[in-house]
């Protein structure tokens, strides 16, 4: 540990939270998302209620998914004791710790949805779901005060998981206990199954429920490996701009890099797998309930949203990324990495904008795309604009973890 | 490699060198006691231009890599052909097929559909980027192989126990049996030796 303490790399002005350079991007990003919080309430009356919020609920879920998808990579570094993510683990923190944000940006239109009986949630609505057979089926489930109870729910173990691994990272900043690594590594044993109940139930309540005819097991896994693979996308893009700062040189090298490509590849491809895997049991099957969905997808310009997932949130960053020099260069990686958020959120949009009609259609509505552009300005505004304070709010990384030294002499071979 | 280290009924390749005695060489071979000493070694070696010789050692050595001035295999490129062929064939394959030399209904889907190629055109691809992968390795590095022959150096033999061996092969393009020889020592070999083929 003392050996570790006069290395150059760890030295005070390499690791300190960039406070100024923070304060300005934070103070821009937090305008913007006024900017778009305000679009957003404007387009509610210009475009439509619904489509308004359809936008923000689209956009808060990539959000809430980014959060998680970092919980679920904070917990995997934890629990396969991986030596060399420990220099890049506190930005995994940092947007775990962003859990109260994200669920925030989500809960107001929950809120509006019960309060006002069902605007895009239309099985709350029972004037509109009166005599339908197969909502009664489901009725036991989706119902809005079992729908409360396990909101509660998610939001009580995601904070708590959230908040325990963070206090036991930063405590081990301050007390340099290795058995506090023992510890995140319990609470990761048995917060991983929960992690994945919550979420894949949460995609099935907020996501999957706008059709309340539509089903799809495969459903909280998609959400999952979007927010995953997005995740990973984040950190590149926030190291790219904490490294501009002239902080962590040498902690976060392309070694770091190569592997966080690696893995953005790995999981665009989980996305991809799980995706078609999704379509194409719908597709064989042909069951009416299900095809609905994805008939309404390929059909009134949706086709074209549909064809550009396919090929921009798989074919083209598949062949790209098989590339190890693009995986090893930052500013490839980075655009990559920024491409690859973009593409998120077109997932997010498709899944959920469909869902409402425009009209008597429920089309692609251009003329409304500036309320979408306002929707992910305001989320992402505010989103990044507390993450950028939170960055700034400590150390760039966990000083005293144990597996510091590997990290720091992290290898790939090729 | 040569083809016939699988199949030893072939003639045997030129091995580069031959003594004045006729005797057919594989290398010359020097003895090294410790790791920074066999790494020094390495550094020299390489910076001597030699491409073709290596390194054994009881356990990895960590950056021995560089200091043997390994370049990066390009084993991924040939896996990387062998999935797209895996891919381009599944394609190929079954377009032709379900598309044009017998069209089929099945379960009223569309002729063309390319829904329900994917899944074989992943496996395939998956397939043959392993097959091109597994035996490009093994072509790569020349394994498996009936014999090597440094094992019939005694010496040798304590690779696996305390020793490390710089072994130059006689294909190489420097080599010459004299400044080799002199340059080994240099770099504090021991018990430098001809290596018969």
């Amino acid at each position: 540990m003392s050996q570790l303490a006069a290395n150059q790399l760890l030295s005070e002005e390499n690791i300190n939270p960039p406070t100024s350079a923070a304060a300005r991007v934070s103070g821009m990003l937090l305008g913007l998302g006024t900017l778009g919080v305000a679009g957003t309430i404007v387009g509610s009356f210009v475009v439509g209620q619904s489509y308004a919020m359809a936008s923000w609920h689209a956009m808060a879920m990539a959000a809430l998914a980014i959060t998680l998808g970092a919980m679920f990579w904070v917990m995997i570094f934890h629990l396969t004791m991986s030596g060399w993510s420990i220099t890049l683990r506190r930005q995994f923190e940092n947007l775990m710790k962003m859990m109260p944000i994200a669920i925030a940006l989500v809960a107001p239109v929950l809120i509006i949805e019960i309060i006002s009986g069902g605007v895009l949630f239309k099985w709350m609505n029972p004037a509109v779901t009166a005599g339908d057979p197969v909502f009664a089926s489901k009725q036991p489930y989706l119902n809005i005060p079992f729908f409360v109870i396990r909101w509660m729910i998610f939001v009580t173990v995601w904070m708590f998981l959230s908040t325990r691994l963070w206090n036991l990272s930063t405590r081990q900043d301050i007390t340099g206990d290795k058995w506090l690594s023992n510890k995140a590594r319990f609470t990761s044993s048995w917060g991983m199954p929960l992690f994945a109940l919550t979420t894949a139930f949460a995609a099935f309540d907020w996501l999957m429920s706008l059709d309340y005819h539509f089903f799809s097991t495969m459903w909280g896994v998609y959400y999952f490996a979007g927010g995953v693979f997005s995740s990973i996308a984040t950190i590149i893009v926030m190291l790219f701009f904490i490294q501009r700062t002239g902080r962590l040189e040498g902690l976060v090298t392309n070694e770091h890099r190569h592997d966080l490509g690696k893995l953005l590849f790995g999981f665009t491809v989980f996305w991809s797998y799980i995706a078609f895997s999704q379509y194409f049991l719908i597709w064989y099957s042909n069951i009416p309930e299900e095809t609905a969905f994805m008939v309404l997808r390929e059909q009134h310009g949706w086709r074209y949203v549909t064809l550009t997932l396919m090929w921009g949130h798989f074919i083209v960053p598949f062949v790209i990324l098989l590339f190890a020099g693009i995986k090893r260069n930052k500013t490839t990686l980075t655009i990559l990495a920024v491409w690859m958020l973009l593409m998120h959120l077109v997932d997010l949009f498709w899944i959920v904008l469909p869902n409402i009609h425009v009209g008597e259609l429920r089309t692609v509505n251009m003329s409304g795309l500036w309320v979408n552009v306002s929707a992910a300005l305001g989320v992402f505004g505010i989103y990044f604009g507390l993450l950028a304070r939170r960055v700034a709010s400590g150390p760039l990384v966990p000083l005293k973890d144990p597996r510091m030294p590997e990290s720091l002499h992290h290898r790939n071979y090729v | 490699m040569a083809l016939s280290d699988y199949l030893p009924f072939l003639p045997a390749s030129d091995s580069g060198y031959v003594t004045p005695e006729g005797e057919s060489v594989f290398g010359i071979m020097a003895e090294f006691e410790t790791t920074p000493q066999a790494y020094k070694a390495c550094e020299h070696v390489r910076d001597a231009g030699y491409t073709k010789w290596d390194l054994h050692t009881p356990f990895p050595i960590h950056g021995i890599e560089d200091a043997m001035g390994m370049k990066s295999t390009i084993l991924p490129r040939i896996a990387a052909i062998g999935a797209f062929a895996g891919v381009g064939i599944a394609l190929v394959g079954q377009y032709w097929i379900t598309a044009i030399d017998f069209p089929f209904v099945v379960q009223g889907k569309d002729y063309w559909a390319w829904q329900p190629l994917v899944p074989i055109t992943f496996e395939l691809g998956v397939l043959l980027c392993a097959f091109t992968s597994l035996f490009g390795m093994l072509a790569l590095n020349g394994l498996p192989r009936w014999h090597h022959p440094l094992f019939k150096k005694d010496r040798f033999l304590d690779v696996s126990d305390d020793r490390f061996v710089i072994c130059i092969e006689a294909t190489d393009k420097n080599f010459d049996p004299a400044k080799t020889k002199a340059l080994l020592e240099e770099a504090g070999g021991k018990h430098i030796d001809l290596v018969e083929a």
